[in-house]
C-alpha cells in the first residue's frame, strides 16, 4: 500500500461518510463508531429511544456500502430457526430432501430490531452468528456473507417484558453507542426530509470488497508501545479486583471489562487512525474508543446506581486516571 | 537524504535543546531546594542556635544543587522523549511511533515515518522549544532568598550561643588533636605492655568523652589537664619504672657476665633515649628510681661506677641526670669551681693519735662525672682531692675539704647521685633514711657517725645543686598522707582507689601512718 492508496481509502471513507449523511441528520459519531465497527469486523449494539432513526441508519449504511441488509424484530415469540434459518423437506428431482433455507441472519449487515425483546434463547441464536460468523444448524455449518456484521437496538425506556442481554452476550458486540435524541437544527433537518416530498437519493460509494481490503490495512497501523501500554492500562484500571485498583473503581465498579474489549479497543483505534488519515494510533484515538467499547463492558454496582452514575461517567473518570 | 536520517536530525536538534532545559531545570530544582530549607533554617537560627551557620546553609544549598544536577544528568531526556516533545505540540504520536518503528521495512512504517518527518520538520526547533522561566517561579525564587538572607542579619541570643558554640568547637578540635598525638608520641616512643596500653586507650576514650561533652572553653581545658596529670600519673609512672627495671636488669646481668659493657651500654643508650622522651623532667625521675634501686644493692652500684668508667655513653646517661639540676651536685665538676662536701666526713678518732683518714666517693650523674678520693692526714684536718671527667671537656676537677676534730680515726663515704628534678639522695652508712625535700632549703643533714664520732651538720643548700635539702622522712610521710587523706574529702575519688592509697601509704611508712 502506497499514500495514495491510503488517500483513496481515506476519500472514500469520508465520501460514504458524506452520503450517509444525507440520510442521517447529525449523529456524526454513531456514525463514524458504525464505520469504524463496520471496517474492524465488529457488531454493535444501538441503544436509544424510539424513533431516533435507528433502523434508518442501518438501511442507509447498507446502502452506501452497497451490501445486503436484512432485517429482524425481535419479539418475545420469535424462536431461533426465525433467526437462524430452517431445513426443509423440499422435492428434489423426485426425491425428498432436506434443504437449508437460510434465516434473515444470512446477509452482511443484520438489523436485530429490539433485541432485548426476544427470549434468551432466540438472542443466543445470533451469538455464534455475531462471534464466529458462522451458523450452524443441525450437523451444518454454514457461514457467513463477508462483510458481515450484526447491529442490534435496544429500548432503555421500556423494560417490562423484555430480556437484557446477559454480559456474555454484551461482550461480543464490539461497540455500544448510544443514539442521542438531535438537536434542534438537527431536528429541523429531520423535519425537512422526511415530512415532505423531498427525495434523498442515496449512492453507493463503497462496496463490500472495499470492506474487506480496508480490515487487511487497518491491521497494519502502528501502535507505538506507549499507546499500546496506555490503551491495556485503561483496560485493567476497570478491574475492582486486581492490586492498585483505585477506589473510585473499588467503590463504583463490580465488574471490569474483559480481553476482548482490549482487542476492540486496539483495532477501532486502529481504524479510527486510518480513518483521521494517519498510518499510527494516538492517545486521542484510544480515549475516544474507550466510551463504546467498555460502555457495556463495565458493570457498575448498586451503589454507582445510587449516585446516578452512568458507565460513560466511570470511564471519562478512568481516563483522567490513567497516565 | 532519507526520511529516517531527516526525522533523527529534527529530532536530534530537539534533543540537545531538551537536554539543556532539562539540566537548567534541574539546576534551578536544586537552587529552589536549598534555598527552601535554607529559609527554614534561617528563621529556626533566630529562635534556636544553629551552630556554623554559614557553612551548614553552603553545604546545603552545594548538596541541594549537586544531587539535582547529578539526577539531571543521570535522567537525561532520550531521543524518543525528544519524539514525544515533538508529538506534545499536537503531532498525535506520529513522532514516537515512526521513531519506534524506524527500522521497519513494511510499507506502513515507511508511510508513518514519511508522515511524521512530513510533520516534524514543520516544527521551529527555537520557536518551539524555548526555554521559559515562569514569572511565579521567579517571584517565589525571590522570597526564598528573601526569606534566607534577611534573617541571617538579626541579631538573636541564640545566634550568640551558636558562635560560643562554634569556638568551643574549634577549641576541641585543637585539645582532641593535642590529646591524640600526646597519645601517639607515648605508643611510638615506649613498647607499652598490653596493661599499659588498655589503660592509655581506657584513658584516651575517657578523656575524649570528656571533651565531647565539654560545653565550654574551660571544660575542654579541665578535660585536657585530667588527661596529662592522669599520664603522668599512670602511664609515665610505669613506664618510669619499666625503665629502671630495665637498667637494673642491665646491671644485674652485667654483674652475672650475662651482658658485656658494650651491651649494657647500648641498653642505656636506649633507654636513655626512652627516658628523654617521656618529658623534660622524665629523665631524671627514671634515674631517681634507679637511685633507689642502687642504695638498695652495693653490688649494683660497683657495676655502675665500672661502667661509668668504661662506657662514654653511660657516663652520658649520668651526665644528663645532672643537666636537670642548674648547679649539679658532683664533688667534681669541669669548671673545678665547687667544693664537695658531701663526700667527706670528718671523724675523730678514739685514739687521739691525730691522724684522721677520709675517704670520700663521690659519685654524680649529670654533666660531670667525678670520683674523688681524700685522704686527709695531720691533725684535725683532711685533704682530698677528686678528679672528674667531664663530658666532652676533658677533666674537671674538684677539691674537697673536710675538718675533723677529735680523737680516733673516721671513715666517711659519701654516695651521691644527682637526679632530674634535682632530688639528691645521700648515702651515709650508719645513718637514718633520709628523704629529699628540694623546698626544704633550712634543713639539715642528720647524718650519724659510726662509731662514737660526732658528725657534722651542714646546711643542705651549700651543697645541694638546687634549693632544698633532706627532711626526716616520717614527717614527710606523715604529711604527705595527711594531704592524701584530705582529698578523699574534698575530691571525687572512689572507694576502692582510696583504699589504694591507704595501703599504699601504709606500706611505705615506718611507723603508723596518720589516718585522718
Amino acid at each position: 500500500m502506497n499514500e495514495q492508496e491510503l488517500n483513496e481509502i481515506v476519500d472514500k471513507v469520508n465520501a460514504a461518510k458524506a452520503e450517509i449523511a444525507k440520510g442521517i441528520i447529525g449523529q456524526k459519531n454513531v456514525v463514524n463508531e458504525v464505520i469504524i465497527a463496520m471496517l474492524t469486523n465488529g457488531n454493535i449494539l444501538l441503544e436509544g429511544v424510539p424513533g431516533l432513526g435507528k433502523t434508518q441508519l442501518v438501511k442507509t449504511i447498507a446502502k452506501v456500502f452497497d451490501i445486503q441488509f436484512s432485517r429482524i424484530q425481535f419479539t418475545p415469540d420469535l424462536m431461533p430457526a426465525d433467526v437462524t434459518g430452517t431445513s426443509l423437506i423440499v422435492k428434489e428431482n423426485g426425491n425428498n430432501v432436506f434443504t437449508f433455507e437460510p434465516g434473515p441472519v444470512f446477509s452482511n449487515l443484520v438489523l436485530a430490531d429490539e433485541i432485548n425483546r426476544a427470549t434468551p434463547k432466540t438472542q443466543a441464536a445470533l451469538l455464534e452468528a455475531m462471534q464466529e460468523k458462522t451458523v450452524t444448524v443441525g450437523k451444518k455449518t454454514y457461514e457467513m456473507p463477508q462483510p458481515y456484521m450484526v447491529l442490534a437496538t435496544q429500548n432503555p425506556i421500556e423494560n417490562e417484558g423484555t430480556y437484557p442481554l446477559p454480559e456474555a452476550q454484551l461482550d461480543r458486540f464490539m461497540f455500544k453507542i448510544l443514539v442521542d435524541f438531535p438537536t434542534l437544527e438537527e431536528l429541523k433537518a429531520i423535519m425537512d426530509i422526511t415530512v415532505t416530498n423531498k427525495k434523498v437519493d442515496l449512492n453507493p460509494v463503497m462496496n463490500g470488497d472495499d470492506i474487506l481490503k480496508i480490515r487487511d490495512i487497518i491491521r497494519d497501523v502502528k501502535l507505538a508501545s506507549a499507546v499500546e501500554e496506555y490503551a491495556l492500562k485503561l483496560i485493567v484500571a476497570t478491574h475492582p479486583e486486581v492490586p492498585g485498583a483505585s477506589d473510585y473503581v473499588k467503590k463504583y465498579i463490580s465488574c471490569g471489562a474483559s480481553p476482548r474489549a482490549g482487542q476492540a479497543i486496539f483495532n477501532a483505534s486502529r481504524a479510527r487512525a486510518l480513518l483521521d488519515g494517519r498510518f499510527n494510533v494516538s492517545f486521542d484515538d484510544v480515549k475516544a474508543m474507550a466510551y463504546p467499547v467498555l460502555r457495556h463492558r463495565i458493570i457498575p454496582n448498586f451503589e454507582a446506581m445510587a449516585d446516578g452514575l452512568t458507565t460513560d461517567d466511570m470511564i471519562t473518570h478512568l481516563l483522567s486516571e490513567v497516565q | 537524504m532519507d526520511d529516517k536520517t531527516r526525522l533523527l536530525k529534527v529530532l536530534n536538534r530537539i534533543l540537545k535543546r531538551l537536554r539543556l532545559f532539562n539540566l537548567i531545570n534541574y539546576i534551578l530544582q536544586g537552587i529552589t531546594i536549598g534555598l527552601g530549607v535554607l529559609s527554614v533554617l534561617s528563621v529556626a537560627s533566630i529562635f534556636i542556635p544553629v551552630p556554623r551557620f554559614i557553612t551548614v546553609s553552603i553545604v546545603l544549598l552545594s548538596v541541594s544543587l549537586v544531587v539535582n544536577i547529578v539526577i539531571g544528568i543521570v535522567f537525561m531526556p532520550t531521543l524518543m522523549d525528544a519524539a514525544k516533545a515533538a508529538d506534545s505540540l499536537g503531532l498525535k504520536e506520529r513522532t514516537a511511533s515512526a521513531l519506534e518503528f524506524i527500522n521497519a521495512d513494511d510499507a506502513m512504517s515507511q508511510l508513518l515515518l514519511k508522515d511524521a518527518v512530513r510533520y516534524v520538520e514543520m516544527i521551529n526547533v527555537k520557536l518551539h522549544f524555548r526555554f521559559r522561566l515562569p514569572k511565579n517561579y521567579l517571584i517565589m525564587l525571590f522570597c526564598l532568598l528573601v526569606t534566607a538572607t534577611v534573617p541571617a542579619f538579626i541579631e538573636s541570643p541564640a545566634k550568640n550561643e551558636a558562635r560560643q558554640y562554634e569556638e568551643v568547637a574549634e577549641a576541641r578540635k585543637e585539645v582532641e588533636k593535642q590529646i591524640k598525638e600526646d597519645a601517639k608520641k607515648w605508643t611510638d616512643t615506649f613498647e607499652l605492655t598490653k596493661e599499659m596500653q588498655e589503660e592509655l586507650e581506657k584513658l584516651l576514650n575517657q578523656t575524649m568523652s570528656e571533651v565531647k561533652n565539654a560545653k565550654t572553653k574551660e571544660g575542654l581545658k579541665k578535660a585536657e589537664d585530667r588527661f596529662s596529670k592522669k599520664l603522668e600519673q599512670q602511664i609515665k609512672s610505669k613506664i618510669e619504672d619499666s625503665l629502671a627495671n630495665e637498667m637494673k636488669n642491665a646491671l644485674d646481668a652485667y654483674m652475672k657476665d650475662a651482658l658485656s659493657a658494650e651491651e649494657v651500654e647500648k641498653l642505656f643508650e636506649e633507654i636513655q633515649k626512652k627516658a628523654e622522651a617521656l618529658g623534660d623532667n622524665g629523665n631524671n625521675d627514671v634515674l631517681q628510681k634507679v637511685d633507689a634501686m642502687l642504695q638498695e644493692n652495693e653490688e649494683l652500684q660497683e657495676a655502675l661506677q665500672e661502667l661509668s668508667q668504661l662506657s662514654p655513653s653511660i657516663g652520658q646517661m649520668a651526665q644528663n641526670s645532672q643537666a636537670g639540676q642548674p648547679q649539679g651536685q658532683l664533688s667534681q665538676n669541669p669548671a673545678g669551681n665547687q667544693q664537695s662536701q658531701q663526700g667527706q666526713q670528718q671523724g675523730q678518732g678514739q685514739q687521739g693519735q691525730g691522724q684522721n683518714q677520709g675517704q670520700g666517693q663521690n659519685q654524680g650523674q649529670g654533666q660531670n662525672q667525678g670520683q674523688g678520693q681524700n685522704q686527709g692526714q695531720g691533725q684535725g684536718q683532711g685533704q682530698g682531692q677528686g678528679q672528674g671527667q667531664g663530658q666532652g671537656q676533658g677533666q674537671g676537677q674538684g677539691q674537697g675539704q673536710g675538718q675533723g676534730q677529735g680523737q680516733g680515726q673516721g671513715q666517711g663515704q659519701g654516695w651521691n647521685t644527682g637526679s632530674i628534678t634535682g632530688h639528691e639522695t645521700q648515702h651515709n652508712p650508719g645513718s637514718g633514711e633520709e628523704l629529699a625535700i628540694p623546698n626544704y632549703s633550712d634543713e639539715y643533714l642528720t647524718g650519724t657517725n659510726n662509731g662514737s664520732g660526732n658528725s657534722m651538720q651542714q646546711k643542705a643548700d651549700q651543697f645541694l645543686a638546687i634549693p632544698g635539702g633532706s627532711a626526716d622522712y616520717e614527717r614527710i610521710h606523715a604529711e604527705y598522707a595527711k594531704k592524701a587523706y584530705e582529698s578523699f574529702t574534698t575530691e571525687k575519688i572512689p572507694e576502692s582507689l582510696q583504699d589504694i592509697i591507704r595501703d599504699y601509704f601504709s606500706d611505705i611508712s615506718y611507723g603508723t601512718p596518720t589516718n585522718n
